[in-house]
């Protein structure tokens, strides 16, 4: 009774038609999540479909919002894990007999099951020939017709071949016999793809971290199964230095990068290790990796970026220091709203407030200059579209340029773990390789028999393919044509012959 | 030039006369090929004059030109088979192809150009060298839905051409002309097709092999479905037809009722569009200020609502009567049912296509033009730019009634002279397999890339989720055809099915008909 169910269960799992309804069932699972919005939590979910008692039944029992880890999604997997096992364990090992030990002397049983097959006759006297041209053709390389001789027998019961009696013999080629083991492989790599998967799901951690610019961070908040969020500890600080935003001149980002620096506990104030990340180029540090994900402007926390440089006259001397001054990076000062910045000759110079549009002209900052000892103060607007106005409208002690804001930025770094990432790269290669030998590379076998009666010998040629079946069929025929011409080149050899041609009457 | 194509190798007459047409034909070919590359070259030199960024579409629309003129030589083909050269079809498609590569090249030389100069104002420097090279290349033109879609048009070409080289299977050009011509219409229909920098995430290396493989393995997939639809017509006598109009109305009914949003179409009776206004010669749709976000308009179409329920209603029914009707001389009623859902789904159709041509302007109600956004222009219309992807798969679902129709109603002769169902059978299995495989390299390229850029390598976001149901489908097919050795018509089911996934998991999640779809709609 009870090694009875375990059959059922076994045959249940071996039979193809459960793999066609897994695949069938997971298509349609994967549908059913694409319509349900995976990023939102049950709750959101609740609220914008559920209006009667059943729905919300509904969506909890069967985890819409997170179909893709809910338990009947798990099921269905395990049970296609399950599935392609059993049938692996089931039909490898026959198949891996009949790679290592074919049948290879043909029999008439055989022989109805396969759909390429010609008889030719040659003469009797014509079989050394005959033997010699089967032999060569059969293990012959480098040709169209017939490439290897994987594995070659001549099971002759009269070792010299030329006379052989009431003997049979056969002639096996075979190619790319391995080409089988393709799917089988694809099978495993897609167990191994799978289970990494599962695993990373427990182990691996895939969350978003926050910094403000010039702050550290060392909690991660990660999506857990279930849609649960929860904040992960990574064990040390990650601090972000800069943040550094490029944008193309529409506004829109071109590449954005932060300075990471790690410190640990009980390091003190040396940071572990320094590095500027980047979209696509992330850090990797004690398994976990760093990306560059997204960013978030602060409200409100802008610094004006102004260079102030000593006008320079008509002195030639004084404007290389003043082009050196514009140039250098050292000259531009990164203040807030009100704060002053004082120039080597004495004067102050003070942002008072700034139009991120003034008059059409783009931004504008509005300065106020103090003089030395107290002198009188001035105020005066410069732009950052115009860089050359200060110095060509103005003319003032200094030259004053905008240099456009500082945003201060939260960078936001997706932080991942997947231990077994490796392993996953290992099923791809190992996928490719199972999907190249399945369908590109061919089973292909033929066999020869050879067999005395009525006086002359019976040929029988028969090939079979796995795969792609039409090249089979014109590369049989060559091979088919080719023996049946040179069968009949024996005939008129044997026929032209006038003392072969008295032996048969 | 499409007129010379046309003129230059129709030939009618004798056997002979017609052979040394073939032989003058072609070289007319090579002839006429010289003259669009002349024309085209003084384009190319006469570009500053153009524009740089219209020099691509220029190539594009001779290409959609060409496409046509195949279109109409394949249907003269298949039309008088006797008169027309098959020959002259092929010749004419791959010389619009090859005008779309030249447009695609431009294309990507133009994106060169604007990453250069955008970087080098961005950054304030100027390129050279390696550095150069890198930007100028880093912007492939399939980048925004745009270029996707014409890229799309491009692949099921290419899978078109390299299936007649190898098979030369008839009719199926007819198909993927269509196809392509489909796709670049609706890529003449998108908004934005200009030129823009690639966004950071997007540069990268693997944007190339990505979608190259994503793009050729959905073609190869459209292409095996073209061959499975023709595998079923071919066919016919050994098909059982109502229970296949059963499925196809249940298949139809769900794509409508996903047209309908599902809830509003039963609780409402009501079809939704956007409305849009003009201005300043630029389409723009009606906003309502809902909580301090705009929201585009949406605006029952009067009638269309009622009749689109009633066209899932009756398929839906149909579908279901196809299942409890085992007695064959009750097949009359999935008949009646088809017959009537056709109805009903032309009636649909043409009434959008009413409103949109010809319907005035759209009253708001009271109520709800209290909400829109102030100073907003009006006068609103239905316009096809609102509903371009809805039209299309209306128009998809539409074509579906009509081919089963007349694939029931066709005369033999017809269907005797598609080619043999064995030729048809075993296109579809290949390109299948061209599919499958491509369609794996989607995915692990898609892996990798996200493992790079983003930190995790499968995060069932819509897309991933969508190329891995495509290649679960085709998967199925694979497993069908091996191990219960299934060929033909179960398979076939497969093969056309397999279509309609890529349309969702490939154009419907970009254009939200999925989660992101619903939740507009819900939040309307």
């Amino acid at each position: 009774m009870f090694s009875k169910i375990v059959e059922a269960i076994w045959k249940l799992f071996c039979s193809l038609r459960l793999t066609v309804v897994l695949i069938a069932s997971l298509t349609a699972g994967c549908f059913w999540g694409m319509f349900f919005d995976q990023t939102k939590t049950l709750a959101e979910h609740k609220e914008e479909w559920s209006t009667a008692i059943w729905q919300l039944y509904f969506y909890e029992t069967l985890e819409l919002n997170d179909v893709f880890h809910s338990w009947w999604f798990g099921f269905l997997i395990i049970f296609l894990a399950l599935n392609l096992i059993a049938c692996s364990a089931e039909r490898l090992p026959k198949i891996w007999i009949d790679i290592h030990e074919p049948i290879r002397e043909l029999s008439d049983r055989q022989l109805r099951g396969i759909k390429h097959k010609t008889r030719l006759t040659i003469p009797k006297e014509a079989w050394g020939q005959f033997a010699q041209v089967a032999q060569d053709v059969m293990s012959m390389k480098g040709r169209h017709v017939f490439v290897s001789n994987n594995s070659l027998s001549l099971n002759d019961s009269n070792e010299s071949g030329a006379s052989m009696g009431a003997a049979t013999t056969y002639f096996f080629n075979e190619r790319d016999r391995y080409a089988r083991t393709g799917v089988y492989l694809v099978h495993i790599a897609l167990l191994i793809i799978m289970f990494s998967s599962f695993m990373t799901t427990y182990q691996g951690i895939d969350g978003m971290l926050m910094i403000v610019e010039g702050s550290g961070n060392q909690y991660v908040r990660v999506r857990g199964p279930g849609g649960f969020s929860y904040r992960h500890d990574l064990g040390f600080m990650v601090r972000c230095d800069d943040f550094r935003l490029k944008t193309f001149t529409n506004g829109a980002p071109l590449d954005f990068e932060s300075d990471l620096a790690i410190y640990r506990q009980g390091g003190g104030l040396r940071s572990e290790i320094e590095s500027t990340i980047q979209v696509n180029h992330p850090l990797e540090y004690e398994g976990y990796t760093f990306y560059q994900a997204s960013y978030q402007p602060l409200p409100g926390a802008q610094a004006i970026l102004l260079d102030v440089c000593e006008n320079p006259g008509a002195d030639p001397a004084a404007l290389v220091a003043y082009r050196s001054c514009k140039e250098s990076a050292s000259s531009i000062y990164k203040l807030n709203i009100g704060e002053k910045i004082r120039a080597e000759n004495g004067f102050e110079y003070m942002p008072v407030n700034f139009r991120e549009d003034y008059m059409g002209l783009g931004a504008a900052v509005r300065i106020q200059r103090f003089a030395p000892n107290g002198g009188p103060t001035e105020r005066f607007w410069v732009f950052r579209n115009y860089p050359k106005f200060d110095e060509q409208v103005r003319r003032g002690p200094n030259i004053v340029g905008f240099r456009g804001f500082d945003q201060r930025y939260a960078t936001g770094i997706q932080v991942g773990k997947s231990p077994y990432i490796n392993i996953v790269f290992v099923g791809f290669i190992l996928m490719f390789s199972g999907m190249y030998m399945a369908f590109f590379m061919s089973q292909r076998r033929y066999w020869i028999r050879a067999r005395e009666r009525d006086g002359e010998i019976q040929i029988t040629l028969a090939g079979a393919a796995r795969r792609h079946q039409e090249s089979f069929a014109e590369e049989y025929k060559r091979f088919e044509s080719f023996l049946r011409k040179s069968a009949e080149r024996f005939h008129e050899e044997v026929q032209g012959s006038p003392d072969e041609g008295m032996k048969d009457e | 030039m499409s007129e010379g194509i046309l003129t230059g190798v129709g030939f009618r007459g004798s056997d002979d006369e017609a052979r040394s047409a073939m032989t003058t034909g072609v070289a007319g070919h090579i002839w006429q090929a010289a003259v669009v590359l002349v024309i085209g070259l003084a384009f190319f030199v006469g570009r500053k004059e153009m524009g740089a960024i219209t020099f691509s579409t220029f190539w594009y629309n001779v290409a959609a030109l060409f496409y046509t003129g195949a279109l109409f030589l394949s249907l003269g083909v298949a039309w008088r088979p006797n008169i027309l050269s098959r020959r002259n079809a092929v010749v004419a498609t791959a010389l619009a192809f090859l005008a779309q590569t030249v447009g695609m090249v431009i294309r990507w030389h133009e994106a060169g150009l604007v990453e250069i100069q955008a970087v080098e104002r961005a950054q304030d420097l100027v390129l050279t060298g390696l550095g150069r090279f890198v930007v100028y290349t880093q912007h492939p033109p399939w980048s925004n839905l745009y270029e996707i879609m014409v890229f799309m048009a491009w692949g099921i070409i290419l899978v078109y051409l390299v299936s007649e080289i190898r098979w030369r299977i008839p009719y199926v050009g007819i198909f993927a002309l269509g196809l392509a011509l489909t796709a670049l219409g609706l890529a003449s229909l998108v908004d934005d097709a200009t030129v823009k920098p690639l966004v950071p995430a997007l540069q990268s290396w693997w944007i190339m092999i990505h979608v190259i493989s994503s793009v050729v393995g959905y073609a190869a997939g459209t292409i095996a479905a073209v061959m499975s639809a023709l595998y079923l017509v071919r066919s016919r006598d050994e098909l059982p037809i109502e229970k296949l109009m059963g499925y196809a109305m249940g298949l139809f009914a769900l794509i409508l009722f996903i047209l309908g949003r599902g809830a509003t179409l039963f609780s409402t009776f009501q079809y939704k569009s956007k409305v849009l206004g003009q201005i300043m010669g630029q389409w723009i749709p009606a906003a309502a200020n809902v909580q301090g976000s705009f929201t585009p308009w949406f605006e029952p179409v009067p009638g269309v609502g009622v009749v689109m329920a009633a066209a899932v209603i009756v398929s839906g029914m149909g579908c279901v009567m196809s299942f409890a009707i085992q007695k064959e001389e009750h097949f009359n009623f999935i008949r009646i049912f088809w017959v009537v859902a056709s109805i009903l789904v032309t009636l649909t159709l043409g009434l959008l296509v009413f409103y949109i041509s010809f319907g005035s302007n759209v009253e708001l109600a009271a109520s709800h033009s209290a909400q829109l956004t102030a100073g907003s222009p009006g006068p609103w219309r239905f316009h096809v730019r609102a509903l371009q992807w809805d039209l299309a798969l209306f128009g998809i679902v539409w074509g579906g009634y009509l081919f089963v129709t007349l694939f029931w109603l066709s005369g033999d002769k017809l269907i005797a002279r598609l080619p043999s169902p064995k030729v048809l059978d075993r296109g579809a299995y290949y390109s299948i397999l061209v599919a499958f495989l491509l369609v794996a390299v989607v995915l692990v390229t898609g892996a990798l890339w996200a493992h790079y850029a983003w930190g995790r390598y499968w995060g069932w976001d819509p897309k991933e989720t969508g190329a891995l149901v495509i290649w679960c489908t085709y998967a199925l097919y694979l497993h069908m055809r091996y191990t219960y050795n299934w060929s033909g018509v179960p398979v076939a089911l497969v093969g056309v099915l397999g279509f309609f996934i890529i349309l969702a998991g490939f154009l419907g999640v970009n254009l939200g008909w999925f989660a992101g779809g619903l939740h507009s709609y819900g939040s309307a």
